[in-house]
């Protein structure tokens, strides 16, 4: 390999690891990325969207990433919110997926029904609390049955 | 030659490339298996969640699942003869491409994770290279140093690990402006993603409490993390600045583990400084055992 081809990948290869400093700060991808984690303004009181489990008597339970069908909560996160902004027929369908998994897993045998929330939580005060804490304000966007076969 | 020619081109052994190629490679193919499971989990995804992003673009709707899982099993042998050195002209560039299409596509579902950018532009830049005229099976003999010799080689993967953290640095400045070192923005971003780990039922944080409650620690935590990204390229300048960034850079991604339970394993072993170190040694040292079994097995023959 002559220098000049060297120098060619070198600048090629530094060239487009840095190009995304030219577009938003936003508009991110993969491999190349602006890197925005941790980056944006955040107040402390945000909306969170969230899946629930509802049993037979009322009690609302936590379910899990793989509910959503991953097992990263990020990811998870982002499948919700995409979801609640997405109109009633995606929030149906994440809701109808979400109530699928959960037929399956007998672990959560006695949930009967799936809500999709978005919540309103002090993040500061509820990390404070020791990772406890009820939402100020909360919206159900869609609700469905888990259907169990009979065993 | 130029300051900045002679200083790109220094000499720099063939097998600090080739430990960097073996490092590296390994590490892709161990990674890209462990995110089979995942991978193959897409196909349960609602359709209307595929958000393509860099070559996956190129797709209208997901491939299925048999597909997809064929590439990644493909990319992983590919990934295995580049580490091993195998025919690398041409399994390099192919496993390049395999692990380029599958992160993507795994990155295709509506978040794009940020774990695996560098290993990836790791592993496309390493098939550029003469990476594997050391250390490598099958070949009878070294071939003759290239013109351009391998120094460059290794700057230039430093250099790419420098460019991705000072577009994070950039970013901050970017979205948040000044105000991200006030300490408040650092603490309510540990908060959410905390107050989000606890609402999706995932594990949070063990020094997040403790930690919101002392806003002086958030002030220094946050000009400690800016200037560790926004200083990255000191870090091409000599071996002690080097060492001395890529510690902070290390306690960085130890701290983000402590305070958000967020891992990056490519940093986090490591592998991403790799570069900026004589990385034969720590290979050598970490191939100990093996060395000392060809030794014996060489003794016994003779």
């Amino acid at each position: 390999m002559t220098r000049w081809l060297a120098a060619i990948i070198s600048i090629g290869l530094i060239a487009a690891t840095l190009e995304p400093v030219v577009r938003a700060p936003d508009d991110d991808g993969f491999p190349l990325s602006t890197f925005p984690m941790f980056a944006h303004r955040r107040p402390p009181r945000v909306k969170v969207s969230y899946a629930r489990g509802v049993t037979g008597d009322g009690r609302q339970r936590e379910l899990a990433p793989r509910h959503l069908g991953t097992d990263e909560v990020m990811q998870a996160f982002s499948m919700l919110q995409r979801a609640a902004s997405g109109g009633p027929a995606a929030r149906q369908a994440l809701c109808r997926a979400i109530a699928a998994r959960v037929s399956t897993d007998d672990d959560f045998r006695d949930v009967t029904a799936i809500r999709l929330v978005g919540g309103w939580h002090d993040a500061v005060a509820f990390v404070a609390n020791d990772m406890r804490g009820e939402p100020t304000g909360e919206v159900e966007y869609a609700r469905c049955d888990v259907a169990r076969s009979g065993r | 030659m130029s300051w900045l020619g002679r200083w790109w081109f220094a000499p720099a052994p063939r097998e600090r490339l080739a430990a960097l190629r073996i490092a590296i490679g390994a590490f892709a193919a161990i990674w890209t298996v462990a995110r089979l499971g995942e991978i193959l989990a897409l196909a349960g995804l609602v359709a209307s969640h595929f958000a393509p992003v860099g070559v996956v673009r190129v797709l209208g709707a997901p491939l299925p699942i048999v597909v997809v899982a064929a590439i990644a099993l493909v990319t992983v042998a590919l990934l295995i003869a580049f580490t091993a050195g195998a025919w690398f002209r041409v399994t390099a560039p192919l496993a390049a491409l395999g692990l380029l299409w599958t992160m993507s596509y795994r990155n295709s579902w509506g978040m794009v994770f940020h774990t695996e950018n560098l290993l990836v532009l790791h592993v496309i830049a390493l098939a550029c290279m003469p990476a594997a005229d050391a250390w490598r099976v099958g070949a009878a003999r070294e071939p003759a140093a290239p013109p351009a010799g391998y120094g460059w080689a290794i700057k230039l993967l430093a250099a790419m690990t420098a460019a991705t953290y000072l577009l994070a640095g950039v970013a901050k400045l970017r979205l948040a402006g000044l105000a991200w070192l006030d300490g408040d923005q650092l603490r309510n971003q540990i908060a959410i993603d905390n107050l989000r780990k606890a609402l999706l039922g995932s594990s949070t944080a063990p020094l997040a409490r403790m930690l919101i409650a002392h806003p002086a620690g958030m002030v220094a935590l946050s000009l400690g993390a800016l200037a560790i990204e926004l200083g990255a390229p000191l870090a091409l300048l000599g071996r002690r600045i080097a060492r001395l960034w890529l510690w902070g850079a290390w306690g960085f991604h130890v701290g983000v583990v402590l305070t958000m339970n967020i891992w990056f394993p490519y940093p986090l072993l490591g592998l991403a400084f790799l570069p900026l170190v004589d990385a034969e040694r720590v290979v050598a040292k970490l191939a100990w055992p093996w060395r000392r079994w060809r030794a014996r097995r060489s003794d016994r023959s003779a």
